[in-house]
């Protein structure tokens, strides 16, 4: 799978998280936002996908069969991702295609490595801007002071952790927060009211819940997901909301742990917290961001989940991650069609050794036209035919489209490209499709461009 | 001239204050115990001192001597604190602290008196 294949699939994702968010955000416990946020992240950086017969994509995928006159073949490995999407992607590969009828082969490799400099530049950009500032907050962080309170010490001789964790504060900032994942700091503002003990002790059990939780970590691959996905406006959205979702299942929590009878005097503590906003930080655990509305209202809306409601959650968990984290399983109702998918192993007349070797479909192309008029020595590449020229074709190629008539088939390639192509039988020289419109020639497939 | 320091920046001073001209490596071993900070944050504190103008550096071995007293941020955060809280009266300040003392009315008035004479 591509980065364009993962974020799309996962754009899907985002959208239908987002819906089922707003329809039910104060009705379920937040922890049920959080897993799935969660199955978006893995659908973001993990690059592979497991198909299901139940994904949704598998039905697009099948409506799409059943209305259109062209066949499809897809490769049913977990590399080659989901058909609808890839076909989405062949879309995309149209305008290369466009390209190709124009100015012949050597575009595509051209357009894909200019669009994979600006993926990575803006990934870099993205990378420094969060570690830069990320960087300076911690360098002014690391001056504050300790703090001598009794109250604190007392509380945090009663309340344990894991890791150690150091109180410390700052007159550089408004309201609480906590960073380091493995050194965890709490830090509070110098403007503390250092003598109303309820307060201090809910500011220091939301923060101590979100160092439990090891919430900076979970920051921290959301950034990353963004910083990889820069481009996809929803990746962005799901970095707002999920951030948003910590703070509220945190507040969740630290509400179950005083009973709910302390929730007005929770949300009183945060809203006095509000009136001094410091700036956003990202990285850090920032007691206050925006959507402080939606915070309280979900505070305030907190209350005992029956068991049939954590039993919805989990539904819709599962539903949602087997619906739309998977993808399109192989529906297959011809045994023969991995015929012609996988690689494209072609032999030419000149030379008659296939190989399995995989090399980029993007890049080689120009190397061998120079080197084409070498004899073949590069017996382990694989070849198409042209009129005179060989061309190596290698990856995993997606679909191919073939036109009954004329035998033009399109072949889309795993990282999206997508080439047209004519079958030709090597001893007719003749365009041939079989009936059953699948085959060029029995046993080896004979390509020939068709740039013609 | 005013120099607003924070109050890390105030934790340095302090310890010029305290115990006169040093160099910054000895600064940074004092607060090290102290606070608990790493060379590089005292570093980073004093350097930020120095662009203020409250410390001024010399060669050899990085000496620190501070260029402002205790007294004169004393003077100047007390300054910011009576425009800031007390609507630039001192005398409402002044009772303010009396307040907390539990003073009667009349001891408070009699040491009101004191502040105004001396202004």
């Amino acid at each position: 799978m591509n980065i364009l294949q993962m974020s799309f699939s996962a754009a899907g994702l985002i959208i239908v998280v987002v819906i089922v968010r707003a329809l039910t955000l104060y009705k379920l416990p937040k922890k049920t936002f959080l897993v799935l946020w969660g199955v978006v992240i893995c659908r973001l950086l993990v690059p592979f996908s497991i198909p299901s017969h139940f994904s949704f994509y598998t039905g697009i995928y099948m409506l799409k069969r059943a209305s259109s006159g062209t066949i499809y073949h897809t490769v049913p490995s977990i590399t080659t991702g989901i058909p609808a999407i890839a076909s989405g992607t062949s879309d995309m590969g149209a305008v290369n295609m466009e390209k190709l009828a124009d100015s012949g082969i050597l575009t595509i490799p051209m357009s894909i490595s200019s669009l994979m400099l600006i993926w990575l530049i803006g990934m870099c950009l993205c990378a420094i801007f969060f570690m830069v500032t990320y960087t300076k907050c911690c360098k002014e962080f690391k001056t504050a002071l300790p703090v001598e309170n009794d109250f604190i010490a007392l509380w945090q001789q009663k309340h344990p952790m894991r890791l150690p964790v150091r109180i410390r504060q700052s007159d550089r900032i408004k309201s609480p927060l906590t960073y380091g994942i493995f050194r965890p700091v709490l830090l509070l503002p110098k403007a503390t009211d250092w003598t109303d003990e309820t307060r201090l002790q809910y500011i220091l059990t939301h923060e101590f819940v979100h160092i439990k939780r090891f919430d900076t970590l979970t920051k921290l691959l959301l950034t990353s997901a963004v910083c990889v996905h820069w481009f996809n406006p929803l990746v962005w959205v799901m970095y707002v909301l999920a951030n948003r979702d910590i703070e509220l299942s945190c507040d969740e929590t630290v509400v179950k742990k005083f009973g709910e009878l302390k929730k007005s005097a929770y949300a009183l503590t945060l809203i006095g917290l509000v009136e001094k906003k410091g700036p956003l930080i990202p990285l850090c655990n920032n007691f206050s961001k925006n959507a402080m509305e939606e915070r309280i209202n979900a505070i305030m809306k907190i209350k005992k989940y029956s068991i049939s409601i954590i039993i919805v959650a989990v539904l819709l968990v599962v539903g949602v991650t087997v619906g739309f984290a998977t993808s399109s399983a192989k529906v297959s109702d011809n045994p023969d069609s991995r015929e012609h998918s996988g690689m494209l192993t072609d032999t030419s007349s000149t030379n008659d050794t296939a190989s399995d070797n995989k090399t980029e479909n993007t890049g080689e192309v120009s190397d061998i036209e120079d080197s084409s008029s070498q004899d073949q020595a590069q017996t382990d590449e694989e070849m198409v035919i042209t009129s005179k020229r060989f061309y190596p074709i290698t990856g995993e190629y997606l679909l191919t489209r073939i036109n009954l008539e004329t035998g033009d088939a399109q072949v889309s390639f795993d990282d999206g490209a997508s080439w047209l192509f004519r079958g030709v039988n090597p001893e007719t020289g003749e365009a041939e499709v079989s009936p059953d419109g699948k085959t060029w020639y029995d046993r080896e497939t004979w390509l020939t461009i068709a740039v013609d | 001239m005013e120099i607003k320091l924070f109050d890390s920046e105030i934790k340095v001073m302090d310890v010029l204050w305290k115990e006169g001209d040093m160099t910054a490596k000895k600064i940074s071993d004092i607060l090290k115990v102290q606070v608990g900070w790493n060379i590089n944050t005292t570093y980073t504190l004093i350097k930020r001192c120095i662009k203020k103008g409250a410390i001024e550096r010399s060669e050899p071995n990085f000496m620190c001597r501070a260029l402002v007293s205790k007294e004169q941020v004393q003077e100047q955060e007390t300054a910011e604190l009576i425009n800031k809280i007390f609507d630039g009266s001192a005398d409402l300040l002044f009772a303010s602290l009396l307040n907390k003392k539990n003073l009667s009315d009349e001891e408070i008035e009699r040491l009101k008196q004191i502040v105004n004479n001396l202004k």
